[in-house]
């Protein structure tokens, strides 16, 4: 049993005029792969270090299964952390690096060897275990910090950015084999990364933060398809969705003179102006006389079975970008004008003021 | 295969820079010529240097140990040859193991106890407190003294009537009367011991500071969740990050410790007797107060031969344990 809870916790640092992590309720169950982004600096690491007990906790709780470990010291945690540098130590090899813990854990020298040489095996590192770090390379040392990690047998994995030094090819395959080991293994993991491409492929679930406070936490495909505010819905997806200002019309909402129709339900609840969240898949291109928004087209980016198409249009004087995805085959020129619009049950709508959903 | 010049630095393909209207083995002349004309200029740039090492170092070095064959005195202060006399006399006599003796002690212990003060005192200033700045800047105080006013204020401080040492020790009732801490035998190397770690432990305090802050956090907080407590993360990841900086400093206290002079020299003068006497300070009596040039010469060719051993070996004992890096 090691699931992980967030009970209102709180970060705020010394001098700092608001908490780094504020009122932070998150319950990461037992095996489950929790990924935690947004943009930088809104407080993934602290929140990740608070739970690894490096950085002190100034309000609410955090538990370890049934365990309140708020104030319990790091050593006491059973976490294994990986860090964005790997932090490996210098001056010892490979395996020493691995067997650190277990030593200081007082587990015999046989089992040590044994689960170093376990670990190795399973992150193929069998040749270099008695090389130091300074004489690997940056994947390798990734692995290094990987197989630290995993001969803890521990409660919960903590890893912050653990791919971001490394090359973008070699970060796409050891993505896939992190979540493959993490799989195997049933470990409660939770992972920071500020890349929104990482969280959607690894997560179980994915918790996105903005200004250390909390957004939405989903299964990657819910947050994709149901954001629950605009900040959630322009930082998940990619190319990202595109954010237009509306006023209410009738039975739509109403784009620089063009009617975009949404549900009944949604229309109920629109009073003043929204902002309209159209992914480019969700476009779809019609003839001029029915009635679309136009579009000109600047850029083509021709990705083979598709294209996304980058272009402006006017919205109330002000020019506005909007992406597309268009099939093969169909894809405009740049230059062109194309005219543009949506089914009611592929538009998002929010709320202008505070940007909250209001689509159901 | 292409004609290539046969020389170890120049081994170009000469195919690939022939000249328009040039026969390959007319280029292999051009590219030995090319050769030569650059060796010429590599010696010539190295001449001035080498040149001004042997001035500046084995000049010196070199006359030390002329001197030391020979003899002189104060009636007849001219060298004469003495072959290995002077050597034969010293290295049979009490005072040379006086000496050797209480170079070694000076130097284990100051070294030593710079070593921990150092470490100690770096750990401690890097820790966020009130004051921090105002210390760290005081700490260095006593480094940037000359050694000579260093001397005069410890031999004040121990000053059996008048010094704050009899002072505070009578008024804590750990002394009797007032004893000369440097004027008797039994004490006096002490006394100077504890005045030369107070002058030299900032160094090892700057260096150590540097070196502490200079390992990575991360390291830390790593070995933090692998489990290890405080001690343990000082012990395991701490001291060996710092390690190539402790070899370095200790090293260099080692050689500066024992050519120390000025301040022994003002405190005691190697007095009373010779209990006190190092090699610079004995090597400056028989040279100045003796005129015994040649003796005082073959004291610092043997101090200058026993600290060149003490590198070598600890540079090659370094180099087993992972040298300086
Ligand atoms: N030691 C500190 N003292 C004061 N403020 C801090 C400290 N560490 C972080 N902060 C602040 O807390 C906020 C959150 O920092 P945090 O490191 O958690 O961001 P992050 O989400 O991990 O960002 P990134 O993706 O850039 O790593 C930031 O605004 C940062 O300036
Ligand atoms: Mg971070």
């Amino acid at each position: 049993m090691a699931s992980v809870s967030y009970r209102g916790a709180e970060r705020l640092y010394p001098g700092g005029d608001r908490p780094a992590v504020a009122d932070l309720n998150l319950e990461v169950e037992d095996g489950e792969f929790m990924v935690l982004v947004g943009p930088s600096g809104c407080g993934k690491s602290t929140s990740l270090r608070m739970l690894a007990g490096l950085e002190e906790v100034t309000g609410g709780r955090i538990l370890i299964g049934d365990h309140d470990v708020t104030d319990v010291p790091p050593k006491e945690r059973d976490i294994a952390m990986v860090f964005q540098n790997y932090a490996l130590y210098p001056h010892m090899n490979v395996a020493d690096n691995m067997a650190f813990a277990l030593k200081l854990a007082g587990v015999g020298k046989e089992e040590r060897m044994a689960r170093v040489r376990e670990a190795a095996k399973l992150l193929d590192l069998e040749p270099y275990l008695e090389r130091k770090p300074k004489a690997l390379s940056g994947g390798q040392r990734q692995r290094v910090a990987m197989g630290r990690a995993i001969v803890r047998h521990p409660q919960v994995f903590c890893m912050d950015e653990p791919l971001s030094n490394l090359d973008a090819k070699l970060r796409v395959s050891t993505r896939t084999q992190i979540a493959a080991l993490q799989q195997r293994l049933g470990i409660t993991t939770l992972y920071v990364t500020h890349d929104q491409v990482e969280a959607m492929t690894m997560g179980d679930r994915v918790a996105v933060m903005k200004d250390g406070v909390l957004q939405q936490v989903d299964s990657p495909l819910r947050l994709y398809e149901r954001p629950t505010n605009v900040f959630v819905a322009g930082f998940i997806g990619s190319p990202a969705m595109n954010l237009l200002s509306a006023k209410p019309g009738d039975g739509g909402v109403v784009i620089d003179n063009h009617l975009l129709p949404v549900d009944r339900a949604t229309a109920s609840k629109i009073d003043g102006d929204v902002t309209v969240g159209i992914r480019p898949e969700a476009w779809r291109m019609v003839s001029e006389s029915e009635g679309g928004l136009p579009v000109r087209v600047t850029v083509v980016e021709e990705l083979g079975a598709d294209a996304y198409v980058y272009g402006q249009c006017d919205l109330d004087g002000v020019p506005g970008q909007v992406v597309i995805r268009a099939a093969a085959g169909r894809v405009p020129h740049k230059g062109e004008t194309v005219h543009v619009t949506s089914d009611p049950d592929r538009v998002h709508v929010f709320d202008g003021g505070s940007g909250r959903r209001l689509s159901t | 295969m292409p004609p290539t010049v046969r020389n170890a630095d120049v081994s170009i393909s000469v195919a690939e820079r022939l000249a328009p209207g040039e026969a390959p083995d007319q280029a292999v002349a051009r590219e030995k010529r090319r050769h030569h004309r650059q060796t010429a200029l590599r010696v010539l740039c190295i001449v001035p240097p080498i040149a001004l090492l042997g001035a500046l170092v084995v000049y010196p070095l070199a006359n030390a140990v002329y001197l030391s064959f020979t003899k002189s005195s104060f009636i007849n202060p001219d060298p004469d040859w003495a072959g290995l006399a002077n050597y034969q006399a010293i290295l049979t006599s009490d005072t040379f193991l006086t000496v050797l003796k209480n170079s070694l002690i000076w130097t284990v212990a100051v070294v030593a106890a710079q070593f921990v003060l150092g470490l100690a005192s770096a750990i401690l200033l890097s820790q966020k407190f009130k004051g921090r700045l105002v210390l760290r800047s005081m700490v260095i105080l006593p480094w940037i003294m000359p050694g000579v006013i260093a001397g005069v204020l410890w031999k004040l401080l121990y000053d059996p009537y008048l010094g704050p040492v009899n002072a505070v020790a009578g008024g804590l009732g750990l002394v009797d009367g007032n004893p000369a801490w440097l004027g008797q035998a039994s004490t006096a190397l002490a006394a100077v011991i504890i005045a030369a770690i107070w002058k030299g432990f900032p160094l090892s305090t700057i260096m150590y500071m540097a070196s502490y802050q200079g390992v990575p956090n991360e390291l830390r907080e790593a070995a933090r969740s692998d489990g290890a407590n405080a001690w343990q993360v000082f012990l395991h990841v701490t001291l060996p990050a710092m390690a190539p900086t402790i070899r370095t400093t200790v090293l260099l206290t080692t050689v500066w410790t024992f050519n120390y002079f000025d301040l022994v020299y003002v405190m005691t003068a190697g007095g009373p007797g010779t209990s006190t006497e190092i090699f610079p300070t004995y090597i400056y009596r028989e040279a100045f107060q003796n005129v015994r040039y040649g003796v005082a010469g073959a004291y610092g060719v043997i101090s200058v031969v026993l600290l060149s051993i003490f590198t070598v070996v600890y540079l090659r004992q370094l180099n087993k344990s992972g040298g300086l890096d």
